[in-house]
This record gives structure tokens, sequence and C-alpha cells, in this order.
């Protein structure tokens, strides 16, 4: 009976206290925000949309490679001598045309983990959160401003280029060879000459194709990025790839030619 | 207001329908309301705002938007349902509580049938309700409706008893069981000169059997705590998850219909049903229709106030809240009510 | 045709055979699916439960409905802090302390001292984080038994310990903001004042809610005795956080195998002492999370105090994550429990394995052995108050 009693005066205590607090928040102001006519003032390092300053880019893929979810979508082809691309905001030299850099905002996980390793800071996370669409492809944001003509002059361009480096480098093996053999002939123990032109040769083929990688990494970060940077270049799988690898053949092919050359010529000369 | 109506109006029948109708109209309009008080209610308890937008001032026009809604929308019938019963369940709810209202005295003018058992029938009516819970919950074919409706039966079979009881102990001090009757002689005021002589004035136990009256009326009407038929986070919404649409929309204004009777009835045996708080100021058959409304709508409005304030009893505990506190409490308020009545 | 019962997964439920209730009518037990789509399952949890009448006579948990595969996912990053945002969305409403034990976990697999400024700033947030996750198992617990403001209260709270993380890391629910070696950002420059104020407005919350909801006899007759769970059974379920606190445990990480800097805090272990009920009932539980959010205000007040204003937060992050072969298995204390992290690594720069022990997914388990002869009620507050994240449980 006691306790029947001390817990009818407990509910009624315990409700009156709960309807007392109720009724004072019936009266303090409302929290809420009253969203598409006002809005609240964001902080300054709100992660909405991802946004890509395209002129400041240089297509060193450093954000592909460290999205978790593989939404940005890069492709790059390799400017030709003639061109000279500018450098970004940043100071560093553009070497890369950037004929596609596409982020699907869809798959996009917010995580930002794409901001921090840009070295030239050209992708960034913006205020903007109004962007929903009716079509999955919709959320697909090309930021690369480059026309299909475009696109197509430069890869033509690079395979001339491409293909004139390869001849001129067979003509300057064909003429090194004919040089030392020359040299063999000539019997003199010259070892040093054919090398340094073989070397002269190779930097002049391999070393475009290796700029840019360097570019994109040896400013921005420490000696290990650097070393990511270099090797995303010469991993990067699109447009540019073949022409690189067939750059770095001719390259590798003058190099050996070279050595055996040398060989021959010592072997000869002994 | 027969009469009055019967001056301009041309035939018998019409006079009829249109007498028969005020009620629906009250409720609708009522509903209309209450569904958005209570939005309003609650967002306001809960710090928000509640609708805004639709109808532009405090979004007046949210529940005809809410209803235009439930009107549009397909009427889904669960393929192993029992067609018929699924599909008269809410018919038969709102008839319930729309039957109930005949006895209710709106004003002076105004009472739909002046029976002599009002209280009697609005009793019997309304019990009508579980009744078509119980259709809603059995022919949903739904386990969790099932639950609801078990749920139901049991809740308004035990709370009947201390509603019944706790009105009993009213009519002890009126005599009569018409509402009309009860609410004029209430009129006045007599106790220490300025208090209205409304019932609840009339003893001390008045006041705990309106407290019982009132949390009876609360299970009855199934609002929280005691909303276990429905209880949205245990059995998903207890006898109406499978309804949508408009037939969902009906059982919802037979909530808040519910609500209203119960709280007109509450002001009508407690609170001088359509008399004014100020004696003769602002009286008269419009202000008694005001002052009526206004009873019911201040008391609809602590029912929404419990609502966003506490938590749901459990069913066992529900029971034991009615036989165990309750019903002895009710027949014992009963006796002294009695006994009072014979003494002064 | 195969028949769709044989394959599923789980014990076959076999049900009492038919009672004779004696006016020719049979009763029988009935199973009752409770979820996915339940809501009060927090998430997608499915429940079978066998019923008698409303009693619970037996309860199977079925989880998987949100499994997104964290541990092959993981494998397949070539990076280390490619995982943290994977990380992020297994607790998703304890990000900060996810986080914080695989950095911890990283930290001393690869032997990285990180400096105090940047232990602070995690100590704060992974406590911001601790009070916030409790608001919501508070709130929502209260939504489970009815009682619908108390939950929006929570929120409000909430919504402003959101605003300091989006202020610091520019998410509000999945941060990835404490790296491997230190933290994405350091903090705004109001960082603190905008934390100290917080804790001073949040203080008189706490009586509020405890005034509201805690101390309700409604609430009390809910939850206390319901779902007991004994300190042996907890222990050998291995259940962990404030659902093992509850049952009168003393077993918190932060003090008994203290990481990062939690060694120079003074806080109390909160245990549940049965002042409503018994020991190991819902209210105990539920009281626990809410005296550990105060808890959680004096850790932050220390560690605002002692912060020191210098320092780079960045000056441990490693360029290159490359750890050396070999494992670890670091636990750390989530709102949920005991988070650890068993990471295998050979020598790459891919993990070799990366598992998580996630709290919500063990303390699920003991559900079976608590809620038998509870009610359909009781089973709603049983589930609410071990406080599950389903995103944990499947990963």
């Amino acid at each position: 009976m006691v306790k029947a009693l001390s817990d009818t005066y407990l509910t009624f205590k315990t409700i009156f206290t709960g309807m007392g607090i109720t009724f004072r928040h019936l009266f303090t102001k409302s929290v809420t925000v009253q969203y598409p006519v006002q809005r609240d003032v964001l902080p300054e390092r709100v992660r909405l949309k991802l946004h890509v300053n395209i002129d400041d880019c240089i297509g060193c893929r450093l954000c592909e490679r460290a999205c978790p979810v593989e939404c940005i979508d890069i492709g790059t082809i390799k400017s030709t001598d003639d061109v000279d691309l500018g450098e970004t905001s940043t100071g560093h030299k553009k070497k890369l045309w950037v004929d596609k850099f596409d982020i699907d905002m869809a798959k996009c996980c917010y995580c930002e983990l794409c901001v921090h390793p840009c070295p030239t800071d050209c992708i960034t996370m913006v205020e903007e959160y109004e962007y929903s669409v009716y079509d999955r492809n919709d959320l697909i944001f090309p930021f690369s401003d480059m026309t299909p003509e475009q696109i197509e002059e430069a890869n033509r361009k690079l395979e001339e280029e491409a293909e004139a480096k390869s001849r001129k480098k067979e003509e300057a093996m064909l003429a090194k060879k004919k040089k030392a053999e020359a040299q063999a002939a000539g019997g003199e123990a010259d070892g040093d000459k054919p090398k340094d032109a073989a070397s002269g040769g190779s930097t002049e083929a391999g070393g475009s194709a290796e700029t840019g990688g360097e570019e994109a990494g040896g400013e921005g970060a420490g000696t290990e990025k650097s070393g990511t940077g270099k090797s995303d270049a010469e991993a990067s799988g699109d447009g540019d790839a073949d022409a690189e690898k067939a750059a770095r053949r001719a390259e590798r092919e003058a190099r050996r030619a070279a050595r055996r050359a040398e060989r021959e010529a010592k072997k000869k000369s002994e | 207001m027969q009469q009055f109506l019967e001056s301009f109006l041309p035939a018998g029948p019409v006079v009829v329908f249109v007498f028969s109708i005020i009620p629906l109209m009250i409720i609708l309009i009522y509903a209309l309301f209450a569904i958005w008080l209570e939005r309003k209610v609650a967002g306001h308890i809960q710090d928000r705002l509640g609708p805004m937008q639709t109808g532009g001032w405090h979004g007046w026009a949210q529940t005809l938007a809410d209803l235009l809604k439930m009107i549009q929308k397909e009427d889904i019938v669960p393929a192993k349902a029992d067609r018929f019963l699924f599909k008269m369940a809410p018919f038969i709810a709102f008839a319930a509580s729309y039957a109930a209202f005949v006895a209710i005295p709106f004003s002076s003018g105004y009472i739909g049938s002046m029976i002599d058992i009002g209280v009697f029938y609005i009793v019997a009516i309304t019990s009508l309700l579980s009744v078509s819970i119980i259709m809603a919950g059995w022919a949903s074919n739904n386990k969790w409706s099932l639950l609801g409706a078990m749920r139901t039966a049991a809740q308004t079979v035990s709370y009947e008893v201390p509603t019944v009881v706790t009105i009993l102990s009213v009519i002890i001090v009126t005599g009569t069981l018409n509402l009309m009757e009860v609410t004029e002689m209430q009129t006045g005021n007599a106790f220490l000169g300025f208090l209205p002589s409304w019932l609840i004035f009339h003893s001390p136990f008045m006041v705990i059997a309106f407290v019982l009256f009132f949390i009876a009326s609360l299970a009855e009407a199934h609002r929280v705590p005691f909303d276990l038929p429905e209880s949205e986070s245990e059995l998903v919404g207890g006898y109406q998850t499978e309804y949508s649409g408009m037939r969902w929309g009906l059982f919802m204004l037979t909530e808040y219909a519910d609500m209203l009777l119960l709280s007109l009835v509450g002001a009508t045996l407690f609170f001088g049903g359509w008399n004014s708080p100020f004696g003769s100021f602002m009286d008269g058959p419009v202000w008694g229709a005001f002052w009526m409304l206004f009873k019911g709508m201040v008391l609809v409005f602590v029912m929404m106030w419990l609502r966003w304030t506490l938590p749901r009893l459990r069913v066992d505990q529900l029971m034991n809240l009615c036989w165990k506190y309750l019903i002895p409490l009710s027949f014992v308020n009963l006796v002294l009510i009695a006994l009072w009545e014979m003494i002064f | 045709m195969t028949n769709v019962k044989e394959n599923r997964p789980g014990p076959e439920v076999t049900l009492s055979p038919p009672v004779d209730a004696g006016n020719g009518l049979k009763t029988q037990e009935m199973v009752i699916s409770m979820g996915p789509q339940h809501p009060s399952t927090h998430g997608v949890l499915r429940m079978e439960l066998t019923l008698n009448g409303e009693i619970v006579t037996r309860a199977i948990p079925h989880i998987g409905y949100l499994h997104r595969c964290f541990e092959k996912h993981s494998e397949a990053m070539n990076d280390y802090a490619k995982v943290i945002p994977y990380v992020d969305r297994m607790d998703y409403v304890a990000a900060m302390n996810n986080e914080l034990g695989y950095a911890i976990a990283m930290e001393r697999l690869m032997d990285i001292r990180v400096n105090d400024r940047v232990e602070y700033i995690r100590v704060i947030m992974s406590e911001l984080q601790r009070i916030a996750s409790h608001l919501l198992a508070v709130g929502t617990f209260g939504l489970d038994i009815g009682a619908f403001t108390p939950f929006l209260y929570c929120f409000i709270e909430r919504e402003k310990i959101l605003d300091i993380f989006e202020k610091a890391s520019g998410a509000r629910l999945l941060y990835n903001y404490i790296w491997i070696g230190g933290l994405m950002n350091d903090v705004p420059a109001d960082f603190k004042t905008d934390t100290a104020a917080f804790v001073k407005s949040f203080r008189p919350k706490i009586k509020e809610l405890n005034d509201l909801l805690s101390h309700n006899k409604i609430f009390i007759d809910r939850t206390a005795n319901v779902g007991v769970l004994p300190e042996k059974v907890a222990i050998n379920y291995g259940v962990s956080g404030p659902s093992l606190r509850g049952s009168g445990v003393e077993w918190d990480l932060r003090k008994d195998d203290p990481y990062s800097i939690y060694d120079r805090f003074e806080f109390d272990v909160i245990v549940g002492q049965g002042e409503m009920g018994t020991v190991g009932d819902c209210w105990d539980r539920y009281i626990v999370r809410v005296w550990e959010m105060e808890e959680s205000l004096k850790i932050i007040e220390q560690a605002l105090d002692q912060m020191p204003d210098e320092g780079d937060v960045q000056e441990a992050v490693p360029k290159k994550i490359r750890p050396p072969a070999g494992e670890i298995y670091c636990r750390t204390e989530t709102p949920r429990g005991e988070l650890g992290y068993y990471i295998i690594s050979d020598k790459s720069t891919t993990p070799f394995r990366v598992k998580a022990r996630a709290p919500s997914f063990v303390n699920l388990s003991v559900l079976p052995a608590i809620s038998i002869g509870a009610m359909v009620a009781d089973m709603v507050a049983i589930i609410g108050s071990i406080d599950i994240v389903l995103g944990e449980v499947d990963r």
C-alpha cells in the first residue's frame, strides 16, 4: 500500500517534472534553420563538392592515386616540344595536356584524400551542395577544357614527334655505328667518344618522357613523393603511355647499341 | 436550432440532413486544425517549428495538402487480406466515433439528439471502435497488426471500466444521464460566490474523478502513454500497418475525433460544457459553442502535451495500472462522492 | 524446386506443438520477423522472434544486411591511409573513435610518435565523439520506449558537436580527420572556445535529460529489471563497453589498458549499480551512458587546459606508409566497447589484412541470451540498450 502510494506520487511527480520541461521548451526559441530561405554559414573547410581548377593541373595523377573509391579519372597527353603549356599559378611547369579529368561525385566519399597530395592545389572542395540530378551519369563532372579536336591534334602531334624522334635516333645511331666502325677501323682505342654520343642521344630521347613526372612531384613534396610522381608518370595508362613506351624503348635500344659498339670497338682494339 | 433551420429550409429530410451533418463538419474542421496543432505543438516542444511552408502562414494548409495526397494514393489491400473486413474496418471506426457526437451538447442551442441516456449511449457506441480495430488487425493478415489488435481488445475492455465508473460518480451528483441537463445544472456561480458551478469544483473527490477519467480517456483514445495498439516503435504501426492512403486517413481522423469526443465529454461532465466561465458574461448559444469547443481543445492540447513528454507503457503495466490502480480507486471514489452527496 | 526454407541460414526454428485451449481452439507459438525494416532495430537487424502471445520464447538475430566487405576493401587499397574512409563507415555514429583506433594501431606498427598537440586534439575529438554517440544511443533508446521528445533534445546537442567537427575537419559524420601519424588539419583558431562553450552549455542538458527521461517513472518501469545481463554472462559473451559496465564490471580500456594519453586524465569508470532494479538491466546500461557523457566532459575540460598551443599536427605523418613486415593487434575503447584492429603488413604499401573486432557485433551476440521471457516491447528496449550500430555489426 505504501509502495503503491509512493509509486503513484513518484509517477505524478516525474510526469509533471517532464511536462514542466516540455512546457518550457514550448516557448524557447526553435533551432530550425528554414533551409531554402535561411542558410547556415558553412565553415571554411567544409567538404561538399570537388572542384578542379584545370588551368593549374599538371596531370600528375596524385589525386587519382589517392582516391579510395576510384572516382577520379584522368587522361593526359604528353605535349610536344613546339607547344608551351605555360606555368601554373604556383609556378609549376606544365608538360602534359590533360585531355580528361572526370570526377564522379556519385562515387565520391568526400574523404578529401585527393586534395592533400596535389602539388599545385588545383583540386579543392568547394562550398556547393545543391547538385542533385535525376540521372546518376549527370554526377560525373568533366573538368578538362580540351575539345575533341584539340585532343586529336595533341595526339597527332605527339605521334609525329615520336616518329620524328625515333627517326632521328635511328639516324644518330646509324651515324654512331658508322663512326664507331670507322674508329674501329682506324685502330684508335678511343672508347670515350662513342659513349658520350650515345648517352647524349639517350637524354634527348627519354628526357621529355620523364620530366613530366619529375615536375609533378619534385617540387611539391619530399623525396618519397617525388618517387611516386615519377613512377606515376611512367606507369600512366592512357593515350600518352604508348608514346612514352616507344620513346623509352628507343632510348634503351640506343643505349644497348652504343654499348655493343663500344664492346666491339674494345675487342677489336685488343 | 432545429426550428431555426426549419424556418428557411424547405423540407423535413433536408433539415434533418443539415442538422446531422453539423457534427461531421465540426469533426472535419477540427481534425484539420488538430492535426496541424499537434504538429505545431510537437514542433515547438521539440524546439522545432513544425510545418511552415504549406499555405503561407505557419503552414496552416499542411493537413489539407496531406489530405489531398492521401486521397490520391493507391488503395492497397494486401493479397492475403480479408478484403471485405479490411475495407470495412476504417468506416466502422469512424462511424463509431461520429455516431457518439450525437449526444454531445455543443451549445445550449444545439445537440444532435436529446436522448435521456446520453452518456450511456456514448460509452456504448464508442465500444464499436475496438471492434473495428480488431477487424482491421485481423483482416490485415499481418502478425504485427494482430498483436496490435489483441492489445486494443484488452486495453479498451479494461479501460472502459474506470471510465464508466468515474462517469457514474458524476451521474450520482447530477442525477441524469442526459448531457444537456448535466450542462444546464452547471450554470451560474454557486461555489464561493465567484467559482463557476462546474462539477469539478463540487467536491475534492470530483478532482480525483476527473484525473481518473482523463487517464482512462487517454487510454480509450489510444494516446501516449497508452498508445500501445499503434506503438510505432514496437509494432511498426499496430493495426494500421497495412493501411495506406485514405483508409489510413480515416483511422487517423477517428483517432482525433475520439480525442475530441472524450475531451468534450470531460468538458461537459466536469467543466460546465457550454457554460461561460464568467457567469452570464459571454454567454449565449454562439458563445456556448465557442466555450464548449475551447474547453475541449484545451483538454486535447493537454493530451498532445502529454504525448510529447511521456514514454509508452508496456502492455502488462497498462493492465496493472488499470486493474490495480484505476479501477479500485474509481470505486472508492464513487463511494466517497456518494457519501459527500449524502452529507451535503 | 528447392525449398527456400532449407536454404535459409541459421538454426531451424521448431515450434512447440499446438496446445488445446479447451474450447475447440488451439493455440500455438508464432514466429514473427522483426526487421530488417522494423523502426526499432537500429538499422537493418532482423530478429526472428518466436512468440507465445507477447512473450518471447526465442530470439535469433540475423545479420548481414549491411555487409560492405570492409576487410576485403582494405586489402584492395594500395595505401594504408586509404583505409581510413572505410574505417569511418564501420561505426558511422562514432567515426572519430574508429579512426583513432586504426591510427594508433598503425602508429604502433610503424613505431611513430606523435606530438602532444596531436594527442590532445585526438583525445578531445574522440571524447566529443563519445558524447555525440552516447547522445544518439540515449535518444534513440528513449524513442524505442516511446518518448519522442528527448530524442530531439539529444540531437540538438549532438548537432553542436557535429558543428565543432565540421569546423575542424569539414565533414559532419565521416571525418577522415585522424590520420596515421597526425591529423588532417590543425584545429581552427576558435576550437578551444567553441569546445569550452559546448562543455559549459551541455552540463545542464544532462540534468534536463535525467529529469525528462531517466527518472521518469514510466521509463523506469519500462527499463528496470528488463533484459538483465548478469556479470558472468556478459564476460562469457565478450560484451564490452557501456553494456559490460552496466552489468557492474569495471572495465574501461581507457583506464585498464591506456592508449594515447588517457593515463593523464582524471575520470571515473561508471558502472551500473542496479539503482532502479537489478544490476545489468536496461536502465543500468542506459544510465551508464548518461553518466559517461559527464566523465567525457571532465576529460575534455582537462585536455583543453593541458593542450599545448604549438605543434605541427602533420609532423609525424609519413610521406609513404610502408610499415615493416609484421602484425599488430591494438584495441581502443569506442562508445560501443572494445574496438580492436588486427593488421598484418607484408612490407608493401598495401595492407595484407585488416581485421576489425567490432564491439557491436560481439555485444549483439548476447541478445538471444537475455531476451528469453521478455515481451515484444522489452525486446525493443533490450536492442536499444545494447546500442548496436549495424554498420559495425556487418562491416
